[in-house]
């Protein structure tokens, strides 16, 4: 059964479920609005089971003793955050502060020299201010922190 | 023809007016760095710049798209050669034999080569649009709603049959972006799918963080995860005038590189790598007979691929502009400009918007000359972008990215999806499922439901049989999924009987 536990069997299964959950939702319809979403739904369904049943059949005849690298796994879900981190700092903060803060802590946190650092970070509140706010007159959204104290 | 002409020759003239030619300016300098830092690539760099397309006028907005996107296959050659490390996934082939010859001192001459090829092959595509153009503008008065949801279908099922490795989850992912297509209205009926209770995705799912999202976010992960320069630097010095006289030598092998790589681009779903490999390989099997040193340094595996992808550009714009149908990945963002800017695709960009038509043909055309010439005067200062740490690149890439993503609404949930496509692009790339035909898919689903209720409507079920180029384009979709089957099939078989011979390592 522990085969059975690989990431394309995972990816797959998920897609399934989320398709049948898209289908359930589009029954609800008229038919006009149905008709599209079933008639892909149904197609998709069919193609996904397919690929799911390849997958297993690779895992079981596939070798098993295929070994992780950890370390890489490490680096990569380090990574991840790093870019989680940025999209949930947005989510509060708002751009303006958030992505020069980024900027500013993933540079000193990598090492990077101080002066280089803080040079980079100017750039992009510079480019904030100047570019995107007063040359192309675009508003971005405030965080939710930030806007809750504006209002 | 006199209107051709007329056309051709306004389009020329905008794109030299001052405004269009400084963004074009502008779009070439972004797309040289984007081409030469290795991970990033001219489909970054439209999710990147699209955003601040949107809201100018169609002229500036594509001279600025298309003139970066047209330059990223030039300079990506640069890192390709001079380290061996291909700034994108069209400069593999390049690397073959630009890597050794740089090893042997000839930088100079396989890079000015490369440029050169790329001129050339640009010219070449061009030229067929022209030629084409009478053809295509006669063609697409045949065309109604029933045929261009056949060439929707067409073009979703073609992306998904020839991207990647496996056919089911390329015809997975084309059905999953038709399925996030329909997220939003639907146009028939006004009904509200699969919004999930949300209000923003009322409007649908936006096309500018979902593109970023599945394929900027994951390349900048794998800058992040490597975390390191390059070194062993290269030294590049003359070689100007025998790389131009290589291109001469073998203008031939050039020129039928260059109609591969038109073909390619014409063709949903193959895009510049493989073009890239089918002239690596035509260029091969061309010079059995005549002394070839391919994978040791032949300037002719340079020539080829770089041909072929110079053409291939201009050649994913025919069936994007003429029939509404992405070749590329890219060129769906490109469709998805035209939309925001209030163009539609189809025979009106052959008839009354043909200056516009011109102008970013000519727009390809004058980026790959203007990037030729800077990367001939620059290129020993533009290889030094190329050590750049990726703990000072990456960062930046994402914040803009980000600010990007943030540009399609204003909304806070632009970030929210992308950073769930983020997610989905990043386990879709590192399980070798193919994200193109989603593009492709999320673009052209809307359009092919509009088409689909229009023609039941207008039509019913028995447009199917009864009009000949809905027919025709069934046969070439059964006969798509039929070739790519037997040529899997076969491939296993042949697989099979290698393994069966005794000696071969399997069962003797």
């Amino acid at each position: 059964m522990r085969r059975l536990l690989t990431p394309g069997i995972f990816i797959f299964l998920t897609l399934l479920v989320a398709i049948l959950s898209f289908m359930a939702q589009a029954a609800t319809l008229s038919f006009g609005g149905r008709i599209f979403p079933m008639i892909v739904g149904t197609v998709l369904v069919v193609l996904i089971s397919g690929q799911i049943l390849m997958e297993i059949r690779t895992a079981l005849t596939g070798d098993a003793t295929k070994e992780i690298d950890r370390a890489l796994l490490a680096q990569r879900l380090v990574s991840c955050a790093w870019v989680l981190g940025l999209l949930v700092g947005i989510w509060l903060f708002g751009a303006l502060l958030a992505l020069p803060a980024f900027l500013l802590i993933f540079m000193l946190v990598h090492g990077e020299r101080l002066l280089l650092t803080m040079v980079m970070t100017v750039v992009m509140v510079l480019f904030l201010v100047f570019v995107v706010r007063d040359f192309l007159h675009i508003t971005l959204p405030d965080g939710l922190v930030t806007g809750y104290f504006i209002r | 023809m006199i209107e051709i002409a007329d056309a051709a020759w306004t389009g020329f003239a905008t794109l030299f007016s001052a405004q269009v030619f400084l963004y074009l300016m502008l779009g070439i300098v972004v797309g040289m760095f984007l081409g030469i830092v290795p991970g990033l690539s001219g489909l970054t760099g439209m999710g990147l710049l699209l955003p601040f397309a949107i809201g100018q006028p169609p002229e500036i907005a594509f001279a600025f798209l298309l003139g970066m996107y047209a330059v990223t296959t030039q300079t990506d050659t640069i890192p390709a050669v001079l380290i061996g490390v291909p700034g994108t996934a069209a400069a593999q082939a390049t690397y073959l034999d630009g890597y050794p010859m740089a090893q042997r001192g000839e930088a100079g001459r396989a890079l000015s080569a490369s440029y050169f090829a790329s001129i050339w092959g640009t010219l070449i595509a061009a030229g067929m649009f022209i030629l084409l153009l009478p053809f295509l503008r006669g063609a697409t008065k045949f065309f109604a709603a029933p045929e261009y949801f056949a060439l929707a279908v067409v073009g979703l099922i073609i992306a998904g049959s020839l991207a990647g490795d496996s056919i089911l989850k390329g015809l997975i992912a084309a059905g999953l972006g038709l399925a996030m297509s329909m997220v939003g209205f639907a146009p028939s009926t006004g009904a509200i799918r699969a919004s999930f209770g949300w209000s923003y995705l009322w409007d649908g799912l936006p096309l500018v963080p979902v593109a970023l999202g599945l394929f900027a976010i994951p390349e900048v992960i794998d800058l992040l995860t490597r975390r390191r320069s390059i070194s062993d630097r290269a030294e590049v010095r003359g070689g100007l005038s025998a790389g131009f006289f290589d291109t001469i030598r073998h203008f031939w092998l050039m020129a039928r590189c260059s109609v591969i790589g038109c073909v390619c681009g014409v063709i949903p779903g193959l895009g510049g790598s493989v073009a890239e490999w089918f002239s690596y390989g035509h260029a091969v099997q061309s010079s059995r007979k005549k002394n070839p040193q391919f994978g040791k340094g032949d300037i002719r595996g340079v020539i080829a691929p770089e041909a072929s992808t110079a053409a291939q550009k201009p050649g994913a714009l025919v069936p994007t502009i003429a029939l509404g149908i992405p070749g590329n990945a890219a060129m769906a963002l490109l469709l998805g400009a035209f939309l925001m800017t209030g163009l539609r695709p189809g025979p009106e960009m052959l008839t009354t918007k043909l200056a516009l038509t011109f102008q970013m043909t000519w727009t390809i055309v004058v980026a790959n000359l203007i990037a030729a010439v800077l990367c001939l005067v620059l290129q020993r200062y533009l290889v030094l972008l190329c050590y750049i740490r990726a703990t000072i690149i990456a960062p930046m890439i994402l914040c803009f990215m980000a600010i990007g993503a943030m540009l399609a609404t204003y909304d806070i949930g632009d970030l929210v999806i992308f950073g769930i496509f983020g997610a989905v692009g990043y386990v879709f790339k590192h399980n070798n499922i193919p994200r193109v035909p989603l593009l492709i898919g999320l673009v052209l689903g809307g359009l092919a439901e509009g088409y689909l209720f229009i023609t039941l409507n207008r039509y019913g079920p028995s447009f199917l049989w009864e009009r000949p180029i809905v027919l025709a384009i069934g046969l070439i979709i059964i006969g798509t999924i039929g070739w790519k089957v037997w040529s899997r099939i076969r491939a296993q078989a042949l697989r099979a009987r290698i393994v069966d011979v005794p000696g071969r390592g399997g069962k003797s």
